[in-house]
């Protein structure tokens, strides 16, 4: 039991700080990119896709 | 009747026939994620900016010699650490820890900056600095069969450390926030009350063994290539060039992660043109991998060997960010996230693992001591880390190299960071036979 208590009394403040992040981390994966961010001037050669352009 | 005083010995932390070893990592871990608050720092970065009337950098200035701190505190109080044993150190580690962020708060209500750099920085280091070598040599002595996961899983509480730290101390302040005030000295008296409970907790758990204890059928092996039988006592081991050559090890490792790390959520910006709050969530992504690295990597260095894992980390991460300027250029999203958190999981890796390395090569003896020397190593990265990578940044950029590519030099620094540190881990050589103590 007390081995048991020990462990949950860890564990409990790291899954929630797990947790957290997790959520923070969600619109990683569940938005679409909001705007170009990076200025670019005309492909170098070797880009195979272009990168978007940032409004100065 | 013993005093109270006589209660913190490392002989009354003698563990009684029967106990359960287990019950040392959660006191380890209680300990580590408490001062690894130290990582999410940087959320208090503007709320004192406004409540001590100053500017950013002042601010940021306390984590600086807060970390600072933790690596001078480690290497000068290792002996003592040693000698003392667990129990004491965790309660000095925790006077100082939260001593420190009492003083904070004190500095909040005075506005204060220069209380705030000596009782974060400098009272608050010297916490840190106790509290991360506090557990090692304890747990390597408990667990001689898998040493790499026991100290990792200390280690990786540290690592879960700002997990916790950063919305907490959102959440405080959030609560504590009113007119004119902005809730960060409430907050910072809130987490010294919440830390000091875990790690009086940790301090009360933890055990040593008795000098002649060892698992349950477990025999030790005899001394091989790689791990020794002998013991080398932290005096002797720092002028062995198998210290500096770990010494090494870490230091690249540790500055080839903060390429990523310090820089995560401006790099997911400009190389994908997200917004700041997906730069953000790739920011707590990482955090996850460097705490969850720590403790896989380390356990999986019991079965392959310390040597083996860092050539691991150095080659396959020097192979993954040769791999990021092809994921920018292709505006491969997916395979930028899984190369980057596969380098971070490493970069936590290699801090977890260090311990053990230390008890193959030195013993376990003094290896708390040792490895308190050798994080010195992890603050010299620390500051050429990040100062190379954005003085290497910030030069393409103005030579008109668009953000969104510079990057990618920095990229191929850190491979040669990362070949450097291989180089070192190949160099690595068991210590000579003169420099091993007849009784510890």
């Amino acid at each position: 039991m007390k081995l048991l208590l020990s462990w949950l009394l860890v564990a409990l403040p790291l899954g929630w700080g797990v947790t957290q992040s997790v959520k923070k981390a969600t619109p990683l994966f569940t938005s679409q990119p909001a705007q170009a961010a990076a200025a670019t001037p005309p492909p170098s050669p070797g880009l195979v896709a272009p990168t978007p352009v940032k409004p100065q | 009747m013993s005093s109270p005083s006589s209660a913190l010995t490392r002989e009354a932390t003698v563990a009684p026939s029967g106990f359960n070893r287990w019950l040392v990592p959660p006191a380890a871990i209680a300990v580590h994620m408490c001062i690894g608050q130290v990582y999410g720092f940087s959320v208090f970065n503007k709320p004192l900016t406004l409540a001590l009337g100053t500017d950013i950098t002042k601010v940021q200035f306390a984590y600086q010699i807060a970390l600072m701190m933790l690596g001078l505190s480690a290497a000068f109080f290792g002996k003592w650490v040693e000698r003392s044993g667990p129990r004491k150190t965790m309660l000095a580690s925790w006077l100082f820890f939260c001593g420190g962020l009492i003083i904070s708060s004190l500095a909040v209500r005075l506005q204060s900056l220069p209380l705030l750099l000596f009782g974060y920085g400098i009272v608050g280091g010297i916490g840190l600095g106790l509290g991360y070598i506090s557990p090692v040599s304890t747990l390597v002595k408990w667990f001689p069969d898998r040493p790499g996961m026991a100290t990792g899983m200390a280690i990786m509480g540290f690592g879960g450390g700002a997990l916790i730290g950063s919305p907490l101390a959102q959440e405080l302040m959030k609560h504590f926030a009113k007119e004119g005030s902005t809730g960060a000295g409430e907050s910072l008296l809130v987490m010294a009350a919440v830390y000091s409970f875990f790690m009086l907790f940790g301090a009360a758990l933890v055990r040593v063994p008795a000098p002649d204890w060892h698992p349950e059928g477990w025999v030790p092996k005899a001394a091989t290539q790689a791990i020794t039988g002998a013991s080398v006592a932290v005096d002797t081991a720092w002028k062995t060039p198998q210290f500096w050559l770990l010494w090494i090890v870490l230091c690249m490792n540790v500055s080839a992660g903060i390429g990523v790390l310090g820089r995560a959520a401006d790099m997911c910006q400009d190389m994908f043109g997200v917004s700041a709050a997906i730069g953000a969530g790739f920011t707590g992504l990482l955090s996850i991998f460097n705490m969850g690295g720590r403790f896989a990597w380390s356990s999986v260095s019991d079965f392959t060997g310390r040597k083996a894992v860092y050539s691991i980390y150095f080659i396959l991460g020097a192979a993954l960010y040769a791999v990021l300027p092809y994921a920018q250029q292709t505006q491969n999203k997916t395979l930028f996230v899984a190369c980057t958190a596969l380098i971070i999981s490493m970069y936590g890796g290699g801090f977890a693992t260090i311990p053990a390395y230390l008890r193959d090569l030195f013993g376990s003896y003094q290896v708390g001591a040792i490895h308190g020397r050798l994080i010195t190593a992890w603050s010299v990265a620390a500051v050429i880390g990040p100062g190379l990578i954005n003085s290497l940044f910030t030069s393409r950029v103005s030579t008109g190299i668009p953000k969104a590519e510079a990057y990618n030099g920095t990229f191929y620094l850190m491979c040669a960071l990362l070949g450097i540190g291989l180089v070192a881990n190949l160099l690595v050589r068991p210590v000579s036979e003169r420099h091993h103590i007849k009784q510890p």
